[in-house]
C-alpha cells in the first residue's frame, strides 16, 4: 500500500511556513479559508496548494505577535520594529512581500528596511521560479519535447 | 520522439514522456475551457488542477522512494546530469517494485484520474481526444512496423501505455463522478482502443493484436491497482476541495 500524503489543518487565514516542493526552501504563506491549503503569491493567478504534512507546515504567528516578541526582548526595540512595520506597509510592495519583510526583520533582529524588503522580494522570486518550473513541466509536451 | 539510439538518451526521452503526460492534461483542459469561452476563473482552476496533480505526483514519488521532493522535481525536469540520472533510475526501480509499472505510466493514470473527462470528449472521438488518438496511433504504427521489434520494450512502448492509462483512467473517473454512464464509457473506451490499434491497409494484424494485448495488460495493472485507485481518490478529493478554496481577495491587497 502506498504511503499516504497527509494534509494538516491550520487556523484559516493565518500565516504559516512550509517547504517549497520544487526548491526545498522555506517560505511564508497565507493559509486559505479551509485551513487545509495555502497561497504563496499575491497575484491574480495564484493557485491554492494543499498543506501536505511532508512539507512541514508550521504556524508562523502574525505581525502583532512578532512585534510583541520584539518588545519583550527590548521595549525600545519593540517601538523601532513597529515603526519599521509602518514603513514597510507604506511601501508599494504587495501584502505577502510586506509580511515576509517584517518576518525577516524580526527573525534577524534587523531594522534595515531595504534589506528586509530585498529578502522578501527574493523569497517571492524563488517562489515564482518554482512555479515557472512547475508550469514548464506541465507545458513541455505542448512544445513537442516528448 | 526518438528511440532509435540517436543523439537523445533513453533517460531524456523517458523523462520527457513522463512530464509530457501531465502537460498534455493541463493543456487539453485549458484549450477546452478556452474554446468554450468560459470565464477566466475556470481557466485558472484548470491550471491549478494541473499544478496540484503534478505536485501530488512529485510528493508521492518522493515519499515512496525516500528522497527530497526537490530531488524528484529536478529529475522531472532534466535527467542529463549524471547524479540526477542515478536518482531517476533509483526512483523508477522503487516505483516499479511498488506498482508493477514505470513512473511514466503511474503518472499517466493519476493525471487521468484527476482530469475532467468532459474536457477530453467533444463528440465521438472529437476534440482533444482525437489528438490523443493520433499520437497513440503513430506510436502503434512505429511499434507494429516490421522493424519495430527492438522498440517494443523501449520508451515508445512506455509512452503508449502511459497515454492509454491516462485515457482509460479519465474515462473511469468520468463514470465515478457521474459524468458518463457505464455504457457510454464502454463505448468510448472501445472506440478509442479501436482507433488507436486498428490496422491500416494490410499492415501487421498479428503484431497489432499482440501489441494491444500486452499494452492493455499493463494499463489494467495500473488502473485496477487498489493502491493507484486510493491515490487517485485522494487526488480527486484534493481537486474538489481546493477548487473553491481561497484567501479573501481583500486580504491580498
Amino acid at each position: 500500500m502506498a504511503k499516504h500524503l497527509d494534509i494538516v489543518e491550520l487556523a484559516p487565514e493565518s500565516l504559516a511556513e512550509v517547504n517549497d516542493t520544487f526548491s526545498g526552501q522555506r517560505k511564508l504563506v497565507l493559509v486559505t479559508d479551509s485551513g487545509k491549503g495555502y497561497v504563496d503569491l499575491s497575484d491574480d493567478e495564484a493557485s491554492v496548494f494543499p498543506l501536505y504534512a511532508v512539507l512541514d507546515p508550521v504556524a508562523a504567528g502574525d505581525p502583532q505577535f512578532w512585534l510583541i516578541e520584539a518588545a519583550a526582548a527590548d521595549e525600545a526595540d519593540g517601538v523601532r520594529f513597529e515603526q519599521l512595520a509602518q514603513r514597510i506597509l507604506a511601501s508599494s510592495e504587495d501584502y505577502l512581500t510586506c509580511l515576509r519583510a517584517l518576518r525577516w526583520a524580526t527573525v534577524h533582529r534587523s531594522l534595515n528596511e531595504q534589506a528586509a524588503l530585498e529578502a522578501a522580494r527574493e523569497q517571492a522570486e524563488l517562489i515564482r521560479r518554482s512555479r515557472a518550473r512547475m508550469d514548464g513541466v506541465l507545458g513541455r509536451i505542448a512544445k513537442g519535447v516528448a | 520522439m526518438n528511440d532509435k539510439g540517436g543523439s537523445m538518451s533513453a533517460d531524456v526521452v523517458q523523462v520527457g514522456i513522463s512530464t509530457g503526460i501531465l502537460a498534455r492534461f493541463a493543456e487539453l483542459l485549458d484549450k477546452h475551457l478556452a474554446a468554450q469561452r468560459v470565464d477566466r476563473a475556470d481557466v485558472l482552476r484548470a491550471r491549478a488542477a494541473g499544478r496540484i496533480a503534478l505536485e501530488h505526483a512529485v510528493l508521492q514519488t518522493a515519499l515512496e522512494v525516500n528522497q527530497p521532493p526537490e530531488a524528484v522535481a529536478a529529475t522531472l525536469e532534466q535527467a542529463s546530469v549524471e547524479h540526477q540520472s542515478m536518482l531517476v533510475e533509483q526512483g523508477r526501480a522503487a516505483i516499479h517494485r511498488l506498482y508493477g509499472v514505470s513512473p511514466d505510466i503511474l503518472v499517466g493514470a493519476l493525471a487521468g484520474r484527476a482530469s475532467d473527462v468532459s474536457g477530453l470528449v467533444v463528440g465521438p472521438l472529437g476534440g482533444p481526444l482525437s489528438t490523443l488518438v493520433l499520437g497513440a496511433r503513430l506510436m502503434v504504427d512505429q511499434l507494429a512496423s516490421p522493424g519495430g521489434g527492438s522498440a517494443r520494450n523501449g520508451p515508445v512502448k512506455v509512452a503508449l501505455v502511459a497515454r492509454m492509462a491516462f485515457v482509460h483512467a479519465a474515462i473511469d473517473a468520468g463514470v465515478a463522478r457521474g459524468k458518463l454512464a457505464p455504457a457510454q464509457a464502454d463505448s468510448l473506451r472501445d472506440s478509442f482502443d479501436a482507433a488507436v490499434f486498428s490496422p491500416g491497409a494490410g499492415s501487421g494484424h498479428q503484431r497489432r493484436g499482440a501489441l494491444y494485448s500486452s499494452t492493455m495488460a499493463e494499463v489494467r495493472t495500473v488502473t485496477q491497482s487498489k493502491t493507484v485507485q486510493a491515490i487517485g481518490a485522494q487526488v480527486d478529493a484534493e481537486l474538489a476541495s481546493y477548487a473553491q478554496d481561497r484567501v479573501s481577495y481583500e486580504r491580498m491587497r
